[in-house]
């Protein structure tokens, strides 16, 4: 998610709030259940959001694994600290 | 002060993490794949340079030295192409900008690996198979320096 984040920083997950497009969320894999997403919505259906990197050339996103059921975001993120 | 709470809260109640890198699905990847390729490269090499043609007039030994040479020729073709293919998804798939800032030459080592994967398919050449064996040890000890394990290189053939 870099230049947005860089690996390490620590952020505040807000996990009852509902996502808008372009909000910064985290969720959970798709297919790897142990890890966890950390990506920016790029579009929203009622069922589904997609997921896009802020470095679309590095991050593996919704190109990879298609638009995320909503059942698997946790929250938004709301600071970095 | 509130960063020394919160790295207190952290320290007592780690938060999880969140990846940014998720090369699902699988997200495996090892360079013992490309050298075993290799090894076969260089093992069938080494079977090509050692074969001696027979008299042309000894037909049943000429089948079999020419059923030998088409099976050790097409092998050496497909595992230098199965190496090559094995490089480039570690180079392309696993490597990421940070790790090219830890290795710098890390671009011209995979781009020499590749080249001499091309080389051992149009040639017949113990030395560039031995350099293909070398370039993929070096690229072996970087990738467990980057993932950050002690692992040991280790040669199927002996």
């Amino acid at each position: 998610m870099q230049p947005t984040l860089a690996p390490g920083d620590d952020v505040f997950v807000a996990p009852k709030r509902q996502p808008r497009v372009g909000d910064i969320v985290v969720a959970g894999h798709p297919y790897t259940s142990d890890v966890v997403l950390i990506k920016r919505v790029s579009a929203m259906t009622d069922s589904h959001v997609e997921l896009a990197s802020d470095d679309p050339a590095e991050g593996t996103d919704s190109r990879t694994f298609g638009p995320l059921p909503r059942h698997h975001l946790i929250g938004v993120v709301i600071a970095r600290l | 002060m509130l960063k020394s709470l919160l790295n207190a809260l952290d320290s007592a109640a780690p938060a999880p993490v969140a990846e940014a890198h998720c090369d699902g699905p699988c997200g495996i990847y090892d360079p013992a794949s490309a050298r075993i390729a290799a090894e076969a490269v260089r093992s069938m090499t080494k079977k090509i340079v050692a074969l001696t043609p027979p008299d042309a007039s000894d037909g049943k030994a000429m089948a079999h030295y020419l059923n030998s040479l088409t099976r050790y020729v097409a092998i050496k073709e497909e595992e230098a192409h199965k190496a090559k293919e094995q490089l480039l998804v570690l180079w392309t798939d696993f490597f990421k900008p940070q790790h090219l800032a830890a290795h710098p030459n890390l671009h011209d080592i995979f781009w020499k690996a590749t080249k001499l994967c091309s080389a051992c398919k149009v040639e017949v050449s113990p030395v560039h198979a031995d350099e293909l064996m070398e370039a993929i040890e070096e690229i072996h000890n970087i990738f467990w320096s980057v993932k950050g394990r002690k692992v040991d290189w280790v040669l199927a053939g002996g």
